[in-house]
């Protein structure tokens, strides 16, 4: 350890304590609103008589002596030092077994201390913005945009580490060969589908329609009998359902199960391409002597599940438009509605999860295929989808035999249509081909190298940049290539540069150029690049006008792209909804857990800040709303009545169902637990960082073990558990800051549901602890025949004291509090919206603004596009940040 | 590093506001289209490999940790799917990183190669490794990972780390590595994979013009972005020319596609997708595409993977025990289970093998643990999640010159450090390195 090896010679405390009093430094500290609550003389007194004796001047142990240690921890260099005597002390190593321990007012003093100093330090010392490169999402829009099909190459991409909360930080965003190799793949094969080859004819646009297609009924509605290449449906027992006629308002359904989905939303050319086309009768001519295989599986692997799957055959390469119109229903209604999971192949990656409603719902996927020769599903040549559906399985548990008859909870599953059609272009060669490269001569060649480079470099490029391109172009004619492909070469080269992949920002004096402003204003609202309009207005050098800036601002926030952008990749990183995926709720427990719920979790809490976002509501509506967006899936998961249909819709909310705001949203809740049990440490701590801004320092070593955990019984509770943890001393500082908040949303479970006890999983069932009679088994069912099941255990407690206090009863006293400091949670997300911005850290120099743009807020009514726009206005967003490091650190 | 890398980066640490334009062009040694190739495929001397795969959360210490040390121990019921490739393992009680066994336990996969802490990380074992052998092989190493990317502190989806210290991305689809590994070997698909490793070849070389034409007065900060973008893409340029030398010689034979299930993710069955990821680096290393691999099977502080057929939703769910009986024994079932993968999709086909006269794993390292302790806290009273006393299983190799199928228990945690064993495995892997992190010397047991 470092700390064992210290030679450095340093003035004596008495002295540096001395010097500090007169610094600048301590002066501007004390301005800081942080509120000096111990004084280092304290800690000073502490350390001395409860370490000094070995740690002293006279041969201290493992050679760290305290007294040297620097006590100025933002201009001195024993940050590290500090770090490790706070780390000793809260792990309990230090002091040592056996020598006098640190009782617990000590404790507070050196532990507080160290944390708050820390924290001043780490602050103090940014880290410098470095030019980032690309996130995935940047770049997959990008690529998109620029080459104008809808071809995802980022599915296999290294996903990029997130600082301070989001993947727009530079700090993190390095790059090795492997993002080499990914992006020049990625280049190459977009380019290659989208640069149509001399001489390829036109192919020729298909259009399949089939329509009710039931599961359960196995009679195949095949309006046209005459299609030999049916695969027959396997024969089961079903009860015949009536064809009726298909209803509902299609609906773009939304992904947001995979980061990497291939998938609609699209990039501006590609809505264009889609909608400026008209579609008249005869372009809906069925080709019914397609070679559309399809099958139905029964159970796959453990899971109780159903495949239907299509796969088909000679193809073209292009945009293939797929269109499924489907409802579903359950025999017990009660309980969850099937839901289905859509798989995409030869890829075989999940592009969608849906649930099943009587409400035929469309489902709408433009997809990039690639021609038959190149794809293979289902072991043949070309390409297919499958639809899993899934569903909850009814248990009854049978006294006595230890056992549960299950049935399948799928009353029906109707295919009411299935179409494709493709390749979808509006002209031959399509427009995708015809953007990128305007013809084959020379000079046409070089326009459109130009071109390519000022779009995707986001500038006006000189003669000397262009050059390398240029002279590749001509190097691969001279080698005998065509026109075409030694085009594509020189493209992929324009597209691998880092003047496209970084986000170079290095206007003179700090400021940034009207080019770099529109790239950071695009990527900040779309997290795609500049259109059209930005770039013409950065060309004439009128984007940094502040009049222009927020006029463009506020088109921006209209645009369907804010969709992807700031309304998605913004509040997927601020709430962590990434980590969903990763939350796998046991099934046991939770059988309605399946990827369509954890689908509309997603969906419901996406919505709900784009209504935020779109001004429709107040940013206090994230502590406390009287509406909620919800669709039939998240309502019947809440057990609100009278929400029907895959959409989304803002609900008005009555009090007893205890929702509103987004920390009683079953997303938040889910990801804040394990799948197994409620984690309130980290509904605590998600708490602090995410409304309330105020990061609890991270836990010492060895954080985690209940080391009292001997005297406490088999079955006890979360909370008893905790609580246990608190007694030690070296917990309680800290989770009495923390634990309070989770304790208040203990009235929700793992899954985010309501309860008034926590569901567990037992063999017997267990006694009530104070009627000591059996509890009532809850009717759940079960995945296998085995005794163990899920029963309702020990009543939960929602009880808490805050750390100012005060006591609160549950989750209305806490939104209550948690309101009443509203500006709080106007602070964070002003701090939350800078760093996802501008890409760096915000430093203590940034708090003066982040408090004028809270204030601001607050003056505006809290309203949240007034925030974003204040943040485009403020000088940091026109600014470079700090450029180079401060001492000590690269 | 070689010492043209070191000469650049001093250049730009020194931040030298007038170096100009032509620094890049000048520092960084070039392969241009025609060059010949340095490297040269199809090495004679012997396949010694290694794989070193790191698991999240700890063991069951009650039911890994054998209660005989030497060569007489016992299978203990975590470890009994070894059965008799018991006699090819060594199991080790008591090892450490000195600089990192402090940490937060969930820190572990970060150094569990490295022996520091992140983000100050060294090079990690493996890349030494890999070092002693470029050029053998098509892929110099690969990293493998629960979810693409090398993740952040305490979340690594990687254990791998270059000489720079950067984490090396780590891939986890099943199909993309298929991609990447195995391409038709028919002389159409050479040919054609030839004419793009050129093309690529080309735009590599006009990408290092392309950054030539770059500003320069950039901050220092700055420059040190390109610095790592420009290594990278002499790294690809490497890449590329073995690649294409590699693409004449005839390869050993491919698997059949439809061997393995390549749709499988990681994520809902945890199990599944290890046994997929093992039967793809048997096939790594039968078609000799790499001799180094690293595999972080999880990711330390999410909530892990699930085992369904275990009835486990979340593998760090259960690794916050508490002591509970279901939760142990959770555990140990899952432990169970990982080292039934790991002995019949890696180590017995490893074993059957055959080539040249001996089977794959005498000349396969396989070094097998964890990061974390987890169940520290049960024996002595010190607490849990610890960088203590990490659990760890070495098998393969006796014919590099490994001596196996012993129990090294350490007295103390102040034994010789983890590093002494990673060393001992460099030499045996035909690595010249003299100590590697704070190793103070080979481990006597290990070499016979």
């Amino acid at each position: 350890m470092p700390v064992h090896r210290r030679s450095e010679i340093v003035v004596p405390l008495i002295f540096v304590v001395a010097w500090l009093a007169q610094s600048p430094a301590l002066d501007a500290a004390s301005t800081e609103p942080t509120k000096p609550s111990v004084a280092f003389a304290q800690v000073h007194t502490v350390l001395r008589t409860s370490c000094g004796g070995c740690h002293g001047t006279d041969k201290p142990k493992g050679g760290l002596d305290l007294g040297r240690l620097d006590p100025d921890l933002i201009a001195g260099k024993d940050q590290e030092h500090w770090q490790e005597v706070l780390d000793a002390i809260n792990s309990g190593q230090m002091p040592p077994r056996g020598k006098p321990q640190l009782d617990d007012a000590q404790r507070t003093i050196v532990v507080d201390w160290l944390t708050r100093e820390l924290r001043r330090s780490a602050e103090a010392r940014p880290v410098p913005q470095v030019m980032r490169r690309m996130n995935v999402t940047e770049y997959r829009n990008s690529m998109q945009e620029l080459i104008g099909i809808p071809y995802d190459p980022t599915i296999y991409f290294s996903q990029d580490p997130r600082t301070a909360g989001f993947d727009t930080v530079g700090e993190g965003l390095v790059t090795s060969p492997y993002h080499i190799e990914s992006w020049l793949e990625a280049a190459e094969a977009m380019l290659s589908r989208a640069l149509i080859a001399e001489n390829t004819p036109e192919p020729v646009r298909q259009h399949w329609q089939i329509t009710d297609l039931d599961w359960r009924n196995q009679r195949i509605e095949n309006r046209k009998k005459k299609d030999k290449d049916w695969v027959p449906w396997r024969k089961s027992p079903g009860v015949a359902i009536q064809p009726g006629p298909i209803a509902g308002v299609p609906q773009l359904s939304e992904v947001t199960l995979g980061e990497n989905s291939n998938l609609l939303p699209l990039a501006q050319p590609i809505r264009d391409l889609i909608a400026n086309r008209s579609w008249d009768a005869s372009d809906r001519l069925a080709v019914w002597s397609s070679p559309l295989g399809i099958s139905i599986k029964g159970e796959e692997g453990i899971e109780k599940v159903r495949k239907l799957a299509f796969a088909y055959g000679q193809h073209p390469a292009g945009i293939y438009r797929v269109r499924v119109v489907v409802s579903g229903s359950a025999t017990r209604p009660e309980l969850s509605p099937p839901s289905l999971r859509i798989r995409l192949y030869p890829e075989g990656n999940t592009i969608d999860a849906v649930t099943l409603g009587k409400i035929p719902q469309t489902l709408e996927y433009l997809v990039w295929r690639d021609d038959w020769k190149a794809s293979a599903a289902f072991g043949r040549k070309g390409w297919g989808m499958d639809f899993v559906f899934r569903t909850d399985l009814v248990g009854d548990h049978v006294p006595n035999a230890r056992k549960v008859v299950i049935e399948d909870n799928v009353k029906e599953v109707r295919f009411h249509s299935l179409e494709i059609e493709g390749p979808i272009f509006d002209q031959w060669p399509p427009r995708s081909h015809r953007d990128l490269l305007s013809g084959t001569s020379d000079e046409q060649v070089a326009d459109s190298l130009r071109r390519l480079a000022e779009r995707a470099w986001r500038r006006p490029v000189t003669g000397d940049e262009l050059a390398p391109a240029l002279g590749l172009y001509s190097e691969r004619r001279k080698l005998g290539q065509a026109v075409i492909p030694a085009a594509r070469t020189a493209m992929a080269l324009i597209l691998a540069s880092p003047q496209f992949l970084f986000l170079t920002e290095r206007g003179p004096s700090g400021t940034l150029t009207d080019h770099e402003l529109a790239a950071r204003l695009s990527y900040f609202l779309w997290s795609s690049p500049p259109d059209g309009e930005l770039r013409k207005l950065a060309d004439a050098g009128q984007l940094s006008t502040p009049t222009v800036l927020l006029a463009q601002a506020k088109r921006m926030l209209g645009d369907g792209r804010v969709l992807i952008g700031l309304g998605r990749a913004f509040p997927m990183q601020w709430l962590r909804l990434h980590e969903l995926s990763g939350v796998n709720p046991d099934s046991t427990l939770y059988p309605e857990y399946d990827p369509g719920l954890a689908n509309a979790m997603v969906g419901e809490t996406l919505e709900f800040f784009r209504e935020v976002l779109a001004g429709r509501a107040p940013l206090t509506a994230f502590i406390e709303s009287d509406f909620a967006l919800l669709n039939e899936r998240i309502a019947h998961h809440y057990g609100i009545p009278g929400v029907e249909g895959a959409a989304f819709r803002r609900v008005a909310l009555k009090p007893e169902w205890k929702r509103g705001g987004l920390l009683t949203q079953a997303s938040i809740l889910t990801l804040t637990a394990n799948g197994t049990r409620t984690l309130p440490v980290h509904r605590g701590v998600f708490v602090l960082e995410e409304i309330l801004n105020d990061p609890p320092p991270p836990p010492p070593p060895n954080a985690g073990q209940l080391d009292a955990v001997k005297s406490l019984r088999e079955n006890a509770t979360v909370r008893e558990r905790l609580e246990a943890h608190r007694t030690m001393p070296a917990c309680v500082s800290c989770h009495a800051r923390i634990d309070p908040y989770g304790y208040a949303l203990e009235s929700y479970g793992a899954t985010g549901e309501l309860r008034s006890r926590e569901r567990v999983i037992v063999s017997i069932p267990p006694l009530d602890r104070k009627t000591g009679k059996p509890l009532i088994l809850v009717d759940l069912g079960s995945k296998y025949a085995v005794p163990e099941s899920a029963v309702d255990g020990n009543a939960v407690e929602t009880d808490a004291v805050l750390p100012n206090g005060k006591k609160i009863a549950g989750i209305e006293d806490l939104k209550r509090c948690l309101l009443a400091d509203s500006d709080r949670l106007a602070e964070c997300l002003a701090h939350k919206l800078l760093t996802y911005a501008i890409g760096r850290q915000p430093t203590f120099l940034d708090r003066p603004l982040i408090s004028d743009l809270r204030n601001d807020c607050r003056r505006q009514g809290y309203s949240l596009p007034a925030l974003v726009l204040a943040v485009i206005a403020s000088p940091p967003f026109r600014q470079r940040g700090p450029a180079d490091t401060g001492p000590g650190r690269k | 590093m070689n010492a043209t890398q070191l000469s650049r980066r001093h250049l730009l640490g020194a931040g030298a506001a007038a170096i100009a334009l032509p620094w890049l062009e000048s520092l960084v040694p070039r392969l241009s289209a025609g060059e010949p190739v340095e490297t040269a495929p199809a090495s004679s001397g012997p396949r010694n490999r290694l794989v070193c795969i790191c698991f999240a959360h700890g063991v069951c210490n009650q039911q890994w940790y054998p209660a005989e040390t030497g060569t007489d121990w016992q299978l203990t019921p975590s470890l009994m799917p070894l059965g008799d490739v018991k006699k090819r393992c060594t199991i080790f009680t008591g090892f450490n990183h000195r600089e990192t066994r402090d940490s937060i336990g969930h820190e572990g996969t970060d150094s569990w190669l490295t022996g520091r802490k992140m983000p100050a990380s060294g090079i990690s074992m493996d890349q030494v490794a890999a070092a002693a052998c470029r050029g053998a092989t098509r892929f110099e190493s690969l990293q493998l990972g629960p979810s693409a990317g090398t993740g952040t502190r305490g979340r690594s989806l990687t254990c791998s780390f270059n000489a720079s210290g950067i984490q090396l991305p780590a891939m986890a689809s099943p199909r993309a590595l298929f991609s990447r590994l195995f391409t038709a070997d028919t002389a159409p698909a050479r040919a054609a994979l030839s004419a793009q490793l050129t093309e690529r070849r080309s735009v590599l070389d006009a990408l290092v013009k392309t950054i030539g034409t770059m500003q320069c007065d950039l901050p220092s900060a700055d420059r040190g972005r390109l610095d790592q973008y420009l290594e990278s893409v002499r790294s690809v340029e490497l890449q590329v020319a073995r690649e294409q030398a590699w693409c004449q010689v005839p390869k050993p034979k491919g698997p059949e596609a439809g061997s393995i299930d390549l749709a499988v993710v990681n994520g809902p069955d945890h199990g599944a997708w290890l046994a997929v990821m093992y039967q793809l680096i048997v096939l790594a290393f039968a078609t000799d595409a790499t001799r180094v691999v690293t595999f972080c099977t999880m990711s330390e502080l999410t909530n892990g993977g699930s085992w369904p057929e275990l009835g486990i939703a979340s593998d760090h769910g259960i690794s916050h025990h508490n002591g509970q009986a279901r939760n142990l024994e959770l555990i140990a079932k899952r432990d169970h289970r990982g080292m039934s993968l790991l002995t019949e999709k890696l180590l017995r086909p490893l074993q059957d093998l055959h080539e040249g006269g001996e089977s794959a794993l005498d000349r396969t390292m396989i070094l097998y643990g964890s990061g974390m302790n987890n169940s520290l806290g049960l024996d002595n009273g010190t607490g849990v999640h610890s960088g203590r006393k990490l659990p760890l299983l070495l098998a393969g190799g006796e014919r590099c010159g490994i001596k196996q199928g012993s129990h090294v228990r350490l007295a103390d945690d102040d034994g010789p450090p983890l590093a002494n064993v990673y060393l001992t495995m460099l030499r045996a892997f035909g690595s010249k390195a003299e100590r590697f992190a704070d190793s103070t010397g080979t481990l006597r047991e290990l070499t016979a």
